[in-house]
């Protein structure tokens, strides 16, 4: 058909209604060079997605919600008392020209003001999110504990906390604290001086935590007090000056009805993960420097070293031409010296006059944008030390006994912040703390001590996206992060498809060893049954996604949600997703839905740092996924972290059983790496391995797609579960043997018919490949290990032995593989049994996949330095990977000669 | 908390920033794109939204095109006044013209700013705007062809010439450039 009809595209969109949809299929059916075209603009589509939902997208002010909120509940008021008037009093703000709060009192009081209360109680907690770490630092210093580390940024000196017009001078009314999840508006106003000194007297008695009392927002909210009240009771603010250039009365309030600890009160930690809710603004302090030590002090010589542009402050009324230009023309000196505060004032003044001035606003925009990105880097900076100093963290005790929270959130927030994890993150300078597990080569056995090796598969590959990120970071990767089974696996090779019954086929084929050529190289091959897209069962995804604050990095967080989109293009509507997030405690921020486009914005909306509610988020995982089980379907759990396992269950070994419980109720489990400096890598390999699932380390969205689009299938579906490999050698033919890789998955002899005992998965259209190096009959086998000799045997025994001759068994077959394997629902297992007989092929006549599979194999020991690499170099693994490449459709064979290279020149 | 409020809460937690977003890929600017979105829905909230069809709350999809609809208009209104606007400053230099990237700017200090972005400026304001509320808001042909007034066949055919050429603009483009290679070479 004509590939340049629209209808094409309307189909690959999905967008055709059922009659059409049927008409092209059957048209499509005998059209290849069609259906490329239709798998084309699929992926095109999904890359669009991905880009296209990764550009920024900004909120409103908080102004203006604020306003549209009163708005509303204005309308609902209205519409109860049946006042037509629905929708007055209030206009849209235009941004920047917030008026100074001084019109305090002056509003009319609104009922159910619902959104000032909102804001109010949460812009209190704000503010205290900021201040009180200078509190931490007093009470730090007034208790005595010494820290050798300058603390330069005064956070109290540089930053103001400004409310803007909306919600001063409005009473505030007593609902929702809990839906609080905004903070603070837009607009100027003076600066608040630093509180340090009231804060290092005030709590004198605060040894283990900072009691410095906050007015929380229930205790307030009702009580019909403005806010210029309220935070007068606040400490910190006591003796600061108000805004409007009135004195705040100098009377903290202590009573302990209205008071909680301070920590509770720290909405200010959910800065992160609330976009930027928060908007604080800072004393003309360039972006640049913000958040380093110290910046702050040198930000302050510079701008008092800058010379004030002369006309400031005169421009009360730029009403004329001229006026407007100066100020815009000082407007910008005062952007270009960072000086954020003058260029904010003037840039205020040019919008009361004119409010669509583009320079303006434009400035304003940059203005604020700076100020954010000085506040965030400064809390975290000043959260970290706090946090850091408050160690061990104070117990939640007092919580519960005497400044009882009157509100659930608050004590989740208090969790949050005292969350241990969140330290190792926040200092951010700690040392790598990734974790890989050693192993040691599987060494030759002698066949006639063991003549049967068994193993369980492993279908993971990891391991080779992990190398391939240390050798993109031009470092070779460390031996033990090098799995060589998971460097074979993750190349496809070209196996035939399964026929008959079983789930998958098995192909074996031996010739010379490249690294030793007196020795044979035995590679067996599977390959799951490929299940069509389209035929595939219905899946029941749980996304448990990890959002601690060690996830905020580009390339963990912000990656997860493109590639985790990227599976969600995948689906159609009779699969179901789910999402819960863990950080410190879990949540579920989506429940099972079908809708795809629910699920995309949940996933939009996944803010690292955040902490919610709930039962821990594994076990709500599995609950999820077990509610909505499909029966025959796909019941998975998908955990993407950066590797810490804090889900909710401390004790690990408690967690694995868990994992292995819920394998067995048919719910499996897939992991997803992602970040670098503390990934748990064999904890994550282990937890796929108990959970029936696979572990995939995704260091891209290349490598995103690769396992969730591309092999979204073999990812997803499996279709044998617990396949286990047993090779018997011929002791007539074998002398000794190695299995090269899969040290962590051998099983022992009599595992192997045990039903009971766990092993690997296969997915849809995965291949599976192992590799055995032979030693024939009567060659020797170099010495491997390096212990002394033996004091007691006698001298002979200690020779490196010449393997026995071999015996008179006239079979001419060199192994049989058999192989076990169970339906995916199944409890008991089916047994394959295939000889295999070696021709004597040399390399020369092998296939490219042998060879290129031997070439990962080799280069997997070279990076390994494993003993048994023979001759191997990078020379030789790349001459054979050329030889192997093949046509290489998807380029990643082109990309292992690459990282060969890389890791050449580096061992050098 | 009262109904009206609670309906305007989640739907600002949902549409906010696509809306602004949308806004601002017809006006350019970021504020005049957040006075759009705001004043789209004040109008929802003075108007109650779309009549639904049939007894009971309108249906979510179709209040989601009437925003993106009321969003268009005012967008488009805005952006007409805004270009009426002659600059009176000569620092104004930035100043865009309504043919000039819009989002591109935004994406200036990213990777992409010179790939995607850059090249989805060079399809036709129809071509780009269907592609955005396509792939960016998963709207529809239905919907777009509601929102953009324009008939579903149109439609149709501006997201299948605009996914063409983009694709072939991205072929020209050098490999290294992108994230995300649409088909592997070797």
């Amino acid at each position: 058909m004509n590939l340049d009809d629209p209808k094409l595209t309307a189909y690959a969109l999905h967008e055709l209604d059922p009659a059409e949809r049927a008409e092209l299929e059957a048209l499509l059916r005998d059209d290849p060079d069609a259906l490329t075209a239709v798998e084309e603009t699929r992926t095109f589509a999904a890359t669009l997605r991905a880009e296209l939902a990764a550009e920024p997208a900004q909120p409103l002010h908080e102004s203006q919600r604020v306003l549209l909120l009163e708005k509303a509940a204005v309308a609902d008021s209205d519409r109860a008392s049946e006042n037509p008037h629905a929708g007055n009093g209030l206009r849209p703000v235009k941004v920047g020209v917030l008026p100074m709060p001084s019109g305090r009192g002056k509003r009319s009081w609104i009922p159910a003001a619902i959104a000032a209360s909102i804001i109010v109680t949460a812009g209190i907690a704000g503010v205290w999110g900021l201040f009180r770490y200078e509190g931490l630092d007093a009470v730090i210093a007034s208790s005595g504990i010494s820290d050798p580390r300058p603390i330069s940024p005064r956070l109290g000196d540089g930053i103001i906390v400004s409310i803007g017009d909306a919600i001063t001078g409005k009473k505030v009314g007593q609902q929702l604290y809990a839906s609080n999840d905004r903070f603070i508006v837009d607009g100027d106003m003076p600066p608040v001086s630093a509180p340090s000194e009231q804060l290092a007297s005030a709590p004198k008695s605060a040894q283990s935590a900072p009691i410095v009392n906050a007015i929380t927002s229930t205790t307030t909210a009702g009580r019909g007090e403005t806010v210029a009240e309220q935070l007068a009771k606040m400490p910190a603010l006591a003796r600061s000056k108000d805004w409007s250039g009135q004195v705040v009365p100098e009377k903290p309030a202590k009573g302990t009805s209205e008071t909680v600890d301070l920590n509770t009160a720290s909405e200010g930690t959910h800065w992160d993960s609330q976009g930027g809710a928060i908007r604080t603004y800072t004393k003309g302090l360039p972006a640049t420097m913000a958040g380093r030590a110290g910046g702050i002090a040198r930000a302050k010589e510079n701008q008092n070293a800058v010379p004030s542009p002369s006309y400031t402050k005169k421009a009360e009324e730029p009403g004329s031409p001229a006026d407007k230009s100066k100020l815009l023309a000082d407007t910008q000196t005062f952007l270009a010296a960072g000086r954020y505060d003058m260029a904010a004032k003037n840039a205020g003044q040019i919008l009361s006059a004119d409010p669509t001035n583009i320079v303006a606003r434009k400035a304003m925009e940059t203005i604020n944008t700076a100020r954010e990105r000085y506040a965030a880097s400064a809390y975290n900076e000043a959260r970290s030390r706090a946090i850091w100093k408050l160690d061990p963290a104070p117990s939640g005790d007092r919580l519960a006994a005497g400044n009882a929270p009157a509100d659930v959130q608050l004590q989740q927030n208090y969790v949050t912040l005292n969350e241990p994890r969140d330290l190792s993150f926040e200092t951010a300078s700690k040392a790598d703390t990734a974790s890989y597990e050693a192993l040691t080569d599987n060494a030759f056995l002698r066949v006639g001590d063991a003549p049967l090796s068994t193993f369980s598969i492993d279908v993971d590959t990891a391991s080779y996206a992990n190398v391939r990120r240390f050798l993109n970071d031009h470092t070779l990767p460390p031996p033990a992060a090098v799995r060589v089974e998971e460097l074979v696996n993750y190349f496809h090779y070209d196996y035939p498809q399964p026929d008959g019954a079983a789930p998958f086929s098995s192909t074996m084929e031996v010739a010379a060893c490249p690294w030793a050529p007196e020795h044979r190289l035995v590679r067996i091959g599977l390959h799951g049954r490929e299940i069509q897209r389209d035929d595939r069962a219905a899946s029941n995804l749980v996304f448990l996604v990890d959002v601690s604050g060690s996830m905020h990095p580009a390339e963990r967080l912000p990656l997860l949600k493109r590639s985790m989109a990227l599976l969600v293009d995948q689906l159609t509507e009779r699969d179901s997703v789910a999402i819960v997030v863990y950080a410190g405690s879990g949540g579920c921020a989506l429940d099972s839905t079908h809708d795809k486009r629910a699920v995309r914005d949940a996933l939009d909306r996944l803010e690292s740092g955040g902490s919610t509610n709930g039962a821990s988020g594994i076990q709500l995982a599995y609950e999820i996924a077990q509610k909505h089980f499909i029966k025959g379907g796909t019941n998975r759990v998908i955990l993407a972290t950066d590797g810490d396992f804090n889900v909710g269950i401390t004790d690990q070994s408690e967690l694995v059983r868990l994992i292995e419980r819920k394998a067995k109720g048919g719910v499996f489990l897939t992991c997803l790496g992602f970040g670098t400096d503390n990934l748990k890598d064999s904890t994550l390999e282990k937890l796929a391995d108990k959970g029936n699932g696979n572990y995939a380390y995704i260091d891209s969205l290349t490598e995103g797609r690769r396992v969730l689009v591309e092999q979204m299938a073999g990812t997803l579906i499996t279709i044998a579960k617990d396949v286990k490999i047993q090779v018997e050698f011929n002791p007539s033919k074998v002398g000794a043997y190695r299995l090269i890789g899969y040290e962590n998955r051998l099983l022992k002899k009599e595992d192997f018919n045990d039903d009971t005992k766990d092993a690997g998965e296969i997915g849809s259209g995965t291949t599976v490949t192992a590799l055995y190096e032979i030693v024939p009959p009567g060659k020797e086998i170099a010495p491997t290990t390096g212990v002394d000799p033996l004091k007691y045997q006698s001298a002979a025994k200690q020779a490196p032995e010449p393997l026995p001759e071999p015996p008179a068994n006239p079979s001419p077959e060199l192994l049989t593989l058999k192989l076990r394997y169970k339906a995916p629902d199944g409890d008991t297992s089916k047994l394959l049994s295939f000889p295999l007989t070696d021709t004597g092929a040399p390399l020369a006549k092998s296939s490219r996949d042998f060879r290129f599979a031997a070439a990962v194999a080799s280069f997997g020991m070279l990076l390994r330095e494993s003993p048994h690499r023979g001759d191997a170099t990078f020379d030789s693994t790349l001459e054979l990977a050329k030889e192997g490449k093949g046509d290489d459709r998807d380029g990643y064979r082109a990309e292992f000669i690459g990282l060969v290279e890389k890791a050449k020149a580096l061992a050098h | 908390m009262p109904a009206e409020a609670v309906h305007l809460r989640s739907l600002l937690d949902r549409y906010e920033r696509p809306l602004v977003r949308y806004a601002q890929s017809i006006v350019g600017d970021l504020e005049s794109a957040r006075d759009v979105a705001q004043e789209t829905f004040i109008k929802f909230v003075e108007t109650g939204g779309p009549r639904s069809d049939g007894p009971g709350e309108p249906d979510p999809r179709h209040v989601e095109s009437w925003l993106f609809t009321v969003t268009r208009n005012r967008a488009i209104d805005c952006q007409r006044k805004q270009s009426r606007i002659v600059p009176m400053n000569p620092l104004d230099h930035e100043h865009r013209s309504s043919d000039e990237p819009g989002p591109a700017a935004v994406m200036e200090s990213r990777e992409l700013a010179g790939s995607l972005f850059h090249l989805l400026d060079s399809l036709s304001d129809n071509q780009r705007e269907v592609i955005r509320l396509k792939f960016q808001n998963d709207l529809s042909y239905k919907e777009i062809a509601d929102v953009t007034r324009l008939s579903v066949t149109n439609v149709g055919f501006l997201l299948h010439t605009g996914l063409k050429k983009l694709r072939a603009l991205l072929d020209e483009q050098p490999r290294t450039a992108f994230e995300l290679p649409l088909r592997q070479t070797s």
